[in-house]
Parts: C-alpha cells; sequence; structure tokens
C-alpha cells in the first residue's frame, strides 16, 4: 500500500472522538459511585459526620483526597495530549501537598513530642491502607481506561497521575466512614495506600498507556 | 485551494468530519513526517522509512482528536511524530534521539522516485478479515467513496464507516505489532 492510498482510507474515517477530559472524567465518577455504593453500607458512615466536618483536620481530610484527585485528574487530561507541558497542573498537585504538610505541621506543633506516635498509629491503620487501596482498584481501571484514548508521550507519568487520581477518590470515599482525625493518622495512611495505588498506576501505564 | 489554507484550520474542519479538509491535512503533513524519519534513518531503506510514515501517519489518525483547536497545530503533530518515529526506530532495534528543538529546521522529504508498493503494508492489510481488508482495498488502493463501497459490498454507508474505522485502529495496532 503506498501511502497516498493510506491518507485515503484514514481521510474516509471521519468519526468523532470524545474527549478525554469528557471520557476521563465520566469514567472515574462512575467508578466511584459505584465503590462507594458497595462499601459504605457494609463500612458505614462515621455518625457525627455533618459535625464533624466544622474542624479543620476532618475537613482537611474530606477535602484534601478530592483536590489531589482534581489536580491529578487535570494533569493527566493535558499529559494526554502530545506537547503540553504539566506546568500550573504540577503546582496544584505541590499546592495540595503543601496544605497537607500545613496540617501536619500544626499538629506536631499541637501535641507534646510522646503523643505523636499514638496519634500517627491510631488504631485502624492497616485496616485503612488495605480498604483505601482495594476501594482503590476499580477508579485506577476506569481512569488507564479512559487516558487510553489520549496520547500521552509520557506513559508512566500518565499512570501515575491515574494512580494519584484513583487514590485520591478512593481515599474521599474511605474519610466518610473514617474517625481517625489526626492529620499524623490520614497523612501517613492514607498518604502511603494513595502513593502505593501511584506506584501500581505506574506499572500499568508504562504497559497500557504507550500507543 | 485547501491545500493552502493553515493546518489548524484543516484539522478543525477534519475533526468536524469534513473528509476533503481531513485529506488535505494529512498530505500537507506526510512529507513533515517523512523528512523526520528520512532525517533520522539515513542508514535505513526507503521502504522501511517508508513503513515508518505509515505507521506514524496510522497513529496521528487515531489520536487527532487530542489536538486542542484553541493551540497551534505544530507543537502537537511535532510531539506526536517524534513519539512515534522513535517508538518505530527502537522497535526495529535502533535507538535514536530526537532533539524536539530540531524539528523546525527538518525539510520536508516527497517519497522517493519508486512508487512503493509495500509487502508489509500489504501483510498488515491481509492480517485483517477479508471483509474489513475489502473495504481499506476499496477506498485506499481504489479510492472507491463510502457510498461506492457500500453498494459493492451490500453494506449500509453507516455499517462501511464503522468497519472502516475499526480496520483502521486494527491496522494501527498491527503496524505496532507485526514489527515487534
Amino acid at each position: 500500500m503506498k501511502t497516498e492510498d493510506l491518507v485515503r482510507a484514514l481521510a474516509a474515517d471521519t468519526r468523532p472522538a470524545r474527549p478525554v477530559a469528557l471520557s476521563l472524567a465520566g469514567a472515574v465518577a462512575l467508578a466511584t459511585l459505584a465503590v462507594a455504593a458497595l462499601a459504605l453500607p457494609l463500612l458505614g458512615v462515621r455518625p457525627d459526620l455533618v459535625a464533624a466536618l466544622g474542624r479543620p483536620e476532618v475537613l482537611a481530610k474530606q477535602v484534601l483526597p478530592v483536590l489531589l484527585a482534581l489536580a491529578a485528574g487535570g494533569a493527566a487530561v493535558r499529559l494526554s495530549c502530545p506537547g503540553m507541558a504539566l506546568s500550573r497542573w504540577a503546582g496544584a498537585l505541590a499546592g495540595v501537598a503543601f496544605l497537607l504538610g500545613i496540617a501536619v505541621v500544626a499538629t506536631l506543633a499541637r501535641l507534646p513530642r510522646d503523643g505523636w506516635m499514638p496519634a500517627m498509629m491510631g488504631a485502624t491503620s492497616l485496616q485503612c491502607l488495605a480498604l483505601i487501596t482495594a476501594m482503590s482498584v476499580l477508579p485506577l481501571a476506569a481512569a488507564l481506561r479512559a487516558l487510553g484514548s489520549g496520547a500521552s508521550t509520557r506513559p508512566a507519568t500518565s499512570g501515575t497521575l491515574a494512580g494519584l487520581l484513583a487514590g485520591g477518590a478512593a481515599a474521599a470515599v474511605y474519610a466518610v466512614h473514617c474517625t481517625e482525625d489526626s492529620p499524623l493518622f490520614y497523612a501517613t495512611w492514607y498518604g502511603l495506600a494513595i502513593l502505593l495505588v501511584a506506584g501500581a498506576g505506574a506499572v500499568a501505564g508504562s504497559r497500557l498507556l504507550r500507543w | 485551494m485547501a491545500e493552502e489554507e493553515p493546518l489548524e484550520a484543516l484539522l478543525r474542519a477534519a475533526n468536524r468530519g469534513d473528509a476533503r479538509a481531513y485529506a488535505a491535512f494529512l498530505r500537507a503533513i506526510t512529507p513533515i513526517v517523512r523528512g523526520v524519519a528520512r532525517g533520522r534513518g539515513a542508514g535505513l531503506g526507503q521502504d522501511m522509512i517508508e513503513d515508518i510514515v505509515q505507521e506514524t501517519l496510522l497513529a496521528i489518525h487515531q489520536k487527532r482528536h487530542t489536538w486542542r483547536e484553541d493551540l497551534a497545530v505544530r507543537p502537537w503533530l511535532y510531539a506526536i511524530v517524534r513519539y512515534k518515529v522513535v517508538d518505530a526506530f527502537r522497535a526495529r532495534g535502533h535507538r535514536v534521539h530526537l532533539p524536539i528543538e530540531d524539528f523546525a529546521e527538518i525539510l520536508p522529504a516527497e517519497a522517493g522516485e519508486d512508487p512503493l508498493e509495500r509487502r508489509d503494508a500489504e501483510r498488515l492489510i491481509d492480517a485483517l478479515d477479508p471483509r474489513s481488508a475489502r473495504i481499506v482495498r476499496a477506498i485506499g488502493l481504489d479510492g472507491a467513496s463510502i457510498a461506492q463501497t457500500s453498494a459493492a459490498l451490500d453494506m449500509t454507508e453507516g455499517a462501511v464507516r464503522v468497519a472502516l474505522h475499526r480496520a483502521l485502529k486494527r491496522l494501527a495496532l498491527l503496524s505496532r505489532s507485526m514489527v515487534q
């Protein structure tokens, strides 16, 4: 087949495609709702949720994972368009980390030194780690699938961002159940779970997001 | 003439379903892609270069909706070409380094003197199911329209469009996996 023949065949195929941003947002939102619908009836919503959200450290536990998911999703969409730099989305991700850092430092300053360790370990650390990781699987699969229609020239980075997006979404759902409110606890265990998912996303992305 | 229009106008119209603008776009970028492939693969045979050009065009086709209409086409195009040409050479056991700044100086290249009847690409088409192969041949090689193809194969035009779309997607996948 001559290149000119190929061009003719390609030009005849004018079926439109959905923008990556739309499919990513739709797919991850759907997957996260499914996970919430499945997990929350089993785990239970914390009884004092509305009142607790008035406390800044609880609000941060609820909102920071959402912000992380939004920033990672925005960055992943940008990366799926060849030739675009991450620029302000990388800044948004750093901003989320910075806010978490403020919460941690404020807690360290407030607590006596021998209170740090118990606050960090909490009582449900392993459950938290395992559940957030498990609840991320479906959103991660949805995110990778949606990003596959994009054209990332950095598949591993895109996979990492998909992992941060999925981990953030799962953590936000888990936070509705979780009553461990110390930033030392959730920075450690939510953070660790999300980083695990990001690592899995990097590995999966470097295989699945090549084109 | 459509060929004189900027790439942005052509691709914008193409992404809205204008087949003539899309053909003009593809014809305008083919020499650019070929120039990059030839510039980097000086030691490779003419036909392997043309294979890489076709592989890259298939990739651009699959990913054409990732261009954002408010941006220039060239940076997007160069990023895709760079990725695919590096990928194609790597799959053939050549390591290449493509500094992106060089693209501005790449000379567009026309196809070689000899019409390239590529056995590899024929092999690709043969790997499709018979009906998809017939559709790609009819439209690509014989220059038939969607309407003519649908009449010849006794399919609706919509079915031809869907089949062509799937066949090209499959060709893009095959072109990657067959050299690897």
